[in-house]
């Protein structure tokens, strides 16, 4: 029979029949399974919301009875459709009954066809057809236009919508896209589990929608990320509406950050204009208090340069275009050259110079750092080597090290590698860390840097009094030497007040740390740290950072 | 006896049985199990104890499992009864002797069962 030739189509189709009378529904699953139908029976209503609970993401179709002892056909559909997870199942209601009032009040609670008893095998297995080919079609366009969990257009709809936006408006008329982002997503849905961040994401997508001032269209663009096509608002006003929008989610505070493009230029493509708005938030995401950010040139010109940098840092190491220069330090009691620090410079065949400044947390946010650590760590022991061989006189130099560093488990390892390549007694190579390198993971650099220092290795802590120092790091970490930050000496030289820098000193001498002053210009300033017992000096007012060849003549004036 | 022959004698369609469900092996199967099917038996005492709700529920069942079977005669009867007893259907049921279906409904199903176990027996 001609139906039968569907029983390879239907296969894995899954159906649900839910009928009272055990005759009916084993004959209605003989012909299902007939059919190639995974068949699934449910002997009343309530089985069969039990089951579909279970399997609605599956289930293709509900075949039901309308009248039953437990939970007939109606209260089934009733019960059905208070659940919108339960939506895209169509029902098809099979009864033995003609009445019109229950073909009526059946589609009036969402029952999609009817079937009567007895079955037409054929005109049944037809409908089925129809109804599983429907469903599955206009779920593929759901799934395409529309995000289920938020009911804000989905990604490409949302782009598409928004051209037909800007096509079907009058060039006059200016709009603004606003971009948002839930800070530490990822965490929360680890917290607080996927069904309550799914449930944030619906009740802010829904205050959004209401809140921001001439809303016209709004998409889901990510798994946090929203995006909104507003008409210009000039005054900024919104910023006021939307300030408490994270508000009671979730029951804990968190924080939803915004970026915006304003006067969207609709030569741009939906997607760029998003990045942008996207590239703004991204800026102000570690930022507390300040929840929107506008995107401007000067961003895209910072993340044109980011991008340079990003794309050519790789060949840049490769085609050594990093050189390593040498900042002296001179030993105030000796008065001579004490040691030296190993300073980076980028020369950029197309940029230029490219200011540390610039490049370094770039590379920290890429990971890149941890191999240009190892890059100046090499060239430092060249650079020793060099002295040594050259019968200079031979001076420790240190190197900076970066958080990401203390995230290598062999990163002594590899120095020790490279110092015992080279030759070089391990004194000779100091490692310098700043404090905030220590705060994500303290338990761990703790062990790292005494790991380096039993190897041999001295360690400096660099910045010492820039931002917020703690004297808890100075007693916890395994150092040989405690760096003045450049700023204590500046704002002391300034006042004319060196006792937090005299305070700084003792502290260092009691806890048996060599002290080095940065950033010293003046010979007020020398005469004033020589006075205090500091033990170098590191600065212009001795030598800027020299190449290695100026270093090396720089040393042989001492020889 | 033939399946045919079992349906010649209970006023059944047997063509109309194996269009649906192909078999004639399907169509056994169930119709043995009609026999332990208890709408018809409902539907009587529900009658004799003067519950119409309760009857109307069990012709409407037996009204259901009789036409899916293709029991042409008693499906009909179950059929008559239930729409005779369908609340709002007041005309009707004045016009309908209940009494006199549901006796004659009793007596096909009864052959209806003997009729089946007879054809049981042959198998």
């Amino acid at each position: 029979m001609a139906y039968s030739t569907n029983a390879s189509k239907n296969k894995r189709r899954k159906l649900l029949v839910v009928e009272d009378n055990d005759i009916n529904r084993e004959m209605l699953c003989a012909i299902l399974d007939g059919e190639g139908f995974e068949v699934m029976e449910a002997e009343n209503g309530e089985v069969g919301l039990a089951l579909l609970e279970q399997e609605y993401e599956d289930l293709s179709l509900v075949l039901l009875d309308v009248y039953m002892p437990v939970c007939d056909g109606f209260e089934f559909l009733e019960r059905k459709r208070g659940d919108r997870r339960f939506d895209s199942v169509p029902v098809i209601v099979a009864t033995a009954s003609e009445a019109r009032e229950d073909e009526i009040a059946c589609l009036k609670l969402g029952a999609n066809d009817f079937i009567v008893k007895p079955y037409n095998t054929e005109i049944m297995m037809n409908r089925i057809s129809n109804t599983v080919h429907l469903r599955e079609s206009a779920s593929l366009v759901n799934q395409l236009t529309w995000d289920t969990l938020t009911n804000l257009y989905s990604r490409e709809f949302f782009y598409r919508r928004v051209d037909s936006v800007f096509t079907s408006m009058g060039d006059d008329l200016q709009f603004d896209m606003v971009c948002s982002d839930i800070v530490n997503f990822k965490s929360l849905n680890d917290r607080y589990g996927r069904q309550n961040c799914d449930q944030l994401l619906q009740d802010l997508a829904a205050r959004l929608e209401e809140l921001l001032p001439g809303y016209v269209v709004g998409g889901r663009i990510g798994a946090d990320t929203f995006a909104f096509l507003v008409t210009h608002q000039p005054d900024h006003t919104w910023v006021s509406a939307i300030a408490d929008v994270s508000k009671g989610l979730l029951g804990t505070s968190l924080s939803v950050k915004f970026g915006v493009v304003e006067n969207v230029d609709r030569q741009l493509s939906v997607s760029l204009t998003c990045d942008r708005a996207i590239m703004a938030l991204e800026r102000i995401k570690k930022t507390f208090g300040v929840d929107v950010a506008w995107y401007n040139d000067k961003l895209r010109e910072q993340q044109h340069m980011e991008n340079t940098i990003l794309e050519s840092m790789e060949t840049a190491l490769d085609e050594h275009q990093f050189t390593v220069y040498y900042q002296p330090k001179h030993d105030l009691k000796g008065n001579r050259t004490g040691g030296a620090e190993a300073l980076v410079r980028w020369i950029h065949p197309t940029l230029g110079f490219v200011s540390p400044g610039d490049f370094i947390p770039i590379f920290e946010r890429s990971g890149f750092i941890t191999q240009l650590d190892l890059y100046v760590c090499e060239e430092v022991c060249k650079e020793i080597r060099r002295c040594v061989e050259l019968g200079l006189p031979v001076v420790p130099i240190s190197f900076n090290a970066s958080q990401l560093d203390f995230d290598d488990e062999d990163f002594a390892k590899k120095i020790v590698a490279l110092t015992d390549a080279y030759g070089i007694d391990r004194t000779l190579l100091h490692v310098e860390v700043t404090e905030t390198a220590c705060s994500e993971n303290p338990d761990r650099v703790i062990a790292l840097l005494a790991e380096l220092r039993d190897f041999g290795f001295h360690v400096e802590l660099d910045d010492f009094g820039s931002g917020y120092s703690s004297l808890a790091s100075l007693n916890m970490l395994p150092l040989d030497v405690m760096k003045l930050d450049m700023s204590i000496i500046q704002q002391a030289s300034q006042l004319d007040d060196f006792r937090i820098v005299h305070s700084a000193i003792q502290m260092a001498q009691f806890l048996n740390l060599e002290t080095v002053a940065e950033g010293v210009e003046t010979q007020d300033e020398v005469r004033k740290l020589k006075e205090l017992e500091c033990g170098k000096i590191q600065g212009y007012f001795y030598s800027k950072p020299l190449m290695g060849k100026d270093f090396e003549t720089y040393l042989a004036k001492e020889a | 006896m033939t399946l045919q022959e079992l349906y010649d004698r209970i006023d059944g369609n047997y063509a109309e049985a194996i269009g649906r469900l192909r078999m004639e092996k399907l169509i056994t199967r169930f119709i043995l199990r009609f026999t332990n099917d208890g709408a018809c038996v409902r539907l009587q005492e529900a009658w004799a104890a003067g519950d119409d709700v309760a009857t109307f529920e069990a012709a409407h069942a037996a009204k259901g499992v009789c036409a899916n079977l293709s029991l042409t005669k008693l499906g009909n009867l179950a059929s008559e009864i239930c729409e005779a007893l369908r609340p709002g259907n007041d005309a009707l049921r004045a016009s309908t002797d209940v009494d006199a279906l549901v006796a004659e409904l009793g007596q096909a199903y009864d052959k209806t069962v003997a009729a089946i176990k007879e054809y049981e027996a042959s198998l």
